[in-house]
């Protein structure tokens, strides 16, 4: 665990059990980055852990409804890809988006307010938890895979535009079993699309044990002729780590890789999940004191002496305080009007003279 | 909450004073809060407090078993989302019908000076700003609350009664059916407050309906603004008593067809039928061309009329002509008995192109065949001659009939003996007399005789 705080640059050590890899040689496990960059990433994974506590908190006060899923614990990865990305790459993911939406730019008010319904969300208050979006983020898809040939297809925009990006797809470890999934790794590697396959394995497709599910549970083989790696996700550096490689081997021209994050929710699987009829609370318990990420990466600056104990602290506080506040503007934040249920369903410029409602009867004519 | 320090793992949990003199700024009492009874479910409003798994005093830490909660559906764990002190419980073990929302536990941060919680202040202040945030978006709720179908029924009844009934056709037709006067009592339980056929016949079962007497029945067909305008007459009687549990309700087609099949049928039932062998008649108005079968018909009528009516009633005869929608114009042709038929066939041209109405119906009105349906009848006997056709006999039929087999059979032994039978059939017409006069027989007696001689209408 050799350190170098020298100046502003520090040195990480990932240690060998962070990757592990198939037909591909693995990323170097030596991280060098920017002190502020490496603080940063601390304070964005404590602001993601609060967001996501403040929406619990608020659907158990029954300000948010209907569909609400958690990636309390998973922290490592939104905040991992995004940091390993620039503003032209696209991500896209499925319904566990609120730590992606946050992390590619969405406003954590906007976030809050789009949950609770009101006008000032991400999406005008019409989307909800499943349909958030942000600059060159796809969402937020409610269909199980339905996004990763989604992601394939941005891929292949980016291809076709000769745009120097590349796209990341994110999927679960239930929805890896998809038959849309490898149709998608075909086509990404017939036409060596600028695409990584991320699965967060988090262990349970809902209530479903890996195991249960999957003939094969080693998700970053499943691409078969595509190379991959299996990445420890609760290590932010890793996850950091493997998608600046990827990214790296994607845009060359190499085509897709398939990632897989190991990784785990301390939540259920939605809120109206208790999380502990397939697994036991120990189970919940000694990951959180084992294997938490904030906790894991708080432990490496100490050790590497980017921060202080206190400095820690004051992040940590400063991160509870802006969601505090943040969560009190989208608390007061007004529901949109009726009359705007029927704006934005098609592209401007080319809508439709009528739209029906629920009934005939609620037709609306523009 | 303050992440707690770690640097070998988490193994020290027990809340200790070591953890007391951790470094923490600002005001400790501040950081306490109300911990309030979760909605584990969309639908839950209030639970039970089964158990609590944590006494005052105890400290916990994130994904901690707080307490466990009983709703109506199952008993549910609560678990702590954050590391911290439960301070004080303010609904203890067994507590029942605890709102959501409402404070149930005081909890703090770990290393709070405990003693410095105005526990009554933090709970207040849990249940103002429950209020405050739902005042903000009610304004924008109204309009999306009239959504609401109950409401909108209530609200939709009040504003047809003043402007309109919504009935459905079905309805409509129920209604005249059945001839409910006071159909704007029938509560509309459709769309809108539309009224559907089930609210009518309920609205009768319930013998809320007053029915209006047979007799009013045309008058009473007057359809409300937004039904059709088809006004029927019921074949079958309707009961005029109020409607008890053995009303018959009237099920009947409006289709068009099927009301002019309705409306011959009722014409049948007033009609008497004659069939005249009219060789003698035809083979007259085809040698003159200025005779006309009307003028024949017209004066046959007159004479019978003199004939078979009373002294003093009413003997002049018409001709009813078309006019467009409306019932057909009935035009007299004055002193039909007295002219000859000559002169007759004159008039009665004159007296379709030109002819006034008649101020007073005549007694006998000649028409075409579909002129007069039975609520448009006038009041007279409406004759109507129908077209010549070749009288058919028995005999005639049945060697038709042979023909035929033959030729399907094809056996050319009968071929000859069958075409032998061909006899020249006479000329037949029928002539109808459609009214409710008790002298309508004989009348249509007496016309046949005139008609089947008509040389003695020649004169």
């Amino acid at each position: 665990m050799a350190s170098a705080a020298s100046g502003d640059t520090v040195t990480f050590d990932l240690g060998d059990s962070a990757f592990e890899g198939y037909n591909i040689d693995v990323p170097s496990t030596s991280v060098t980055m920017g002190r502020e960059e490496a603080l940063g990433m601390y304070r964005a994974m404590q602001e993601v852990r609060r967001l996501e506590m403040a929406a619990d908190s608020s659907y158990k006060h029954k300000l948010i409804r209907g569909f609400c899923h958690l990636c309390t614990g998973q922290e490592a990865v939104p905040v991992g890809v995004e940091r390993a990305l620039t503003a032209e790459d696209a991500v896209i993911t499925a319904y566990r988006c609120h730590g992606f939406t946050y992390m590619r730019g969405a406003s954590a008010m906007g976030i809050l307010a789009e949950l609770m319904g009101r006008g000032a969300g991400v999406s005008k208050g019409k989307g909800g938890s499943m349909h958030m979006y942000a600059p060159n983020f796809y969402g937020g898809n409610g269909i199980v895979g339905a996004q990763v040939p989604l992601g394939a297809g941005i891929a292949f925009a980016q291809k076709y535009n000769g745009a120097n990006a590349c796209t990341v797809a994110l999927y679960g470890d239930g929805a890896a079993n998809q038959g849309q999934v490898f149709e998608s790794y075909n086509m990404a590697k017939l036409w060596d699309l600028p695409v990584l396959f991320v699965c967060e394995n988090n262990k349970y497709g809902m209530g479903t044990a890996a195991s249960r599910a999957a003939a094969n549970t080693d998700y970053y083989t499943r691409g078969q002729y595509i190379p991959g790696i299996r990445v420890n996700g609760m290590d932010v550096l890793a996850v950091r780590q493997a998608i600046a490689y990827g990214r790296e081997y994607a845009i060359s021209g190499k085509g897709p890789l398939v990632l897989e994050m190991k990784t785990y929710r301390y939540g259920g699987h939605s809120m109206s999940d208790p999380g502990t009829t397939y697994r036991t609370r120990e189970e919940i318990q000694h990951m959180r004191s084992t294997s938490d990420p904030i906790m894991g990466y708080k432990h490496r600056l100490l050790e590497n002496g980017v921060a202080t104990e206190d400095d820690l602290k004051q992040i940590d506080k400063q991160a509870k305080k802006f969601i505090d506040e943040e969560l009190a503007k989208a608390k007061a934040a007004p529901e949109p009007k009726s009359a705007e249920l029927w704006d934005d369903v098609y592209v401007k410029g080319s809508g439709v003279p009528y739209l029906r409602g629920r009934v005939p009867e609620e037709t609306h004519y523009y | 909450m303050l992440g707690r320090v770690a640097i070998l793992g988490r193994t020290v949990r027990k809340a200790s004073t070591l953890h007391r003199a951790c470094f923490h700024a600002g005001n400790v009492a501040a950081d306490a809060s109300a911990f309030t009874m979760p909605a584990l479910s969309p639908t839950m409003t209030q639970g039970g407090i089964a158990h609590w798994e944590k006494k005052e005093g105890d400290s916990f830490s994130a994904g901690d078993l707080l307490l466990q909660i009983e709703t109506d559906k199952a008993q549910m764990d609560v678990e702590a989302q954050d590391d911290g002190v439960l301070v004080k419980i303010l609904a203890p073990d067994g507590t029942q019908n605890v709102a959501v929302n409402s404070a149930i536990a005081i909890i703090a941060e770990e290393g709070d000076d405990i003693s410095s919680i105005d526990i009554d202040a933090l709970v207040s202040k849990q249940q103002q700003p429950a209020a405050a945030p739902a005042e903000v978006p009610l304004p924008e709720k109204k309009p999306q609350k009239s959504d609401d179908s109950s409401s909108k029924q209530v609200q939709s009844k009040d504003t047809r009664r003043s402007t309109e009934i919504l009935q459905s056709p079905a309805a409509v037709f129920t209604i005249h059916a059945n001839h409910i006067a006071n159909a704007n009592e029938i509560e509309g339980t459709g769309p809108k407050g539309r009224v559907l056929k089930g609210d009518v016949l309920r609205f009768l079962k319930d013998g809320k309906a007053v029915l209006s007497p047979k007799k009013d029945s045309t008058a009473s067909s007057q359809p409300p603004a937004a039904a059709s305008n088809v006004a029927t007459k019921s074949p079958a009687p309707a009961s005029k008593a109020p409607a008890n549990d053995a009303t018959e309700f009237l099920v009947q087609s409006l289709e068009p067809s099927v009301l002019r099949h309705l409306a011959e049928l009722e014409l049948a039932k007033q009609s008497t039928t004659v069939q005249v062998a009219a060789d003698k008649l035809l083979k007259l108005i085809k040698g003159n061309k200025n005779l006309s079968m009307d003028a024949f018909v017209l004066r046959a009528a007159s004479l019978a009329l003199h004939q078979v009516a009373t002294k003093g009633s009413n003997m002049q005869v018409g001709v009813a002509v078309e006019s467009g929608s409306k019932a057909p114009v009935v035009t007299e042709v004055p002193d039909a008995s007295t002219m000859s038929v000559l002169d007759l066939s004159a008039a009665v041209k004159e007296a379709r192109k030109n002819g006034q109405a008649a101020s007073e119906t005549p007694a006998v009105v000649l028409a075409a065949e579909g002129m007069y349906s039975p609520s448009t009848l006038p009041n007279a006997s409406v004759v109507v001659v129908s077209a010549p056709y070749a009288a058919v006999s028995a005999a005639d039929a049945s060697a038709a009939l042979d023909d035929a087999l033959n030729e399907l059979i094809g056996s050319s032994s009968n071929v000859s003996a069958g075409s032998q039978q061909k006899k020249k059939s006479g000329s037949v017409i029928d002539v109808r007399i459609i009214s409710n006069s008790p002298t309508a027989a004989s009348l249509a007696t007496k016309i046949k005789g005139f008609l089947a001689n008509p040389e003695l209408l020649t004169f």
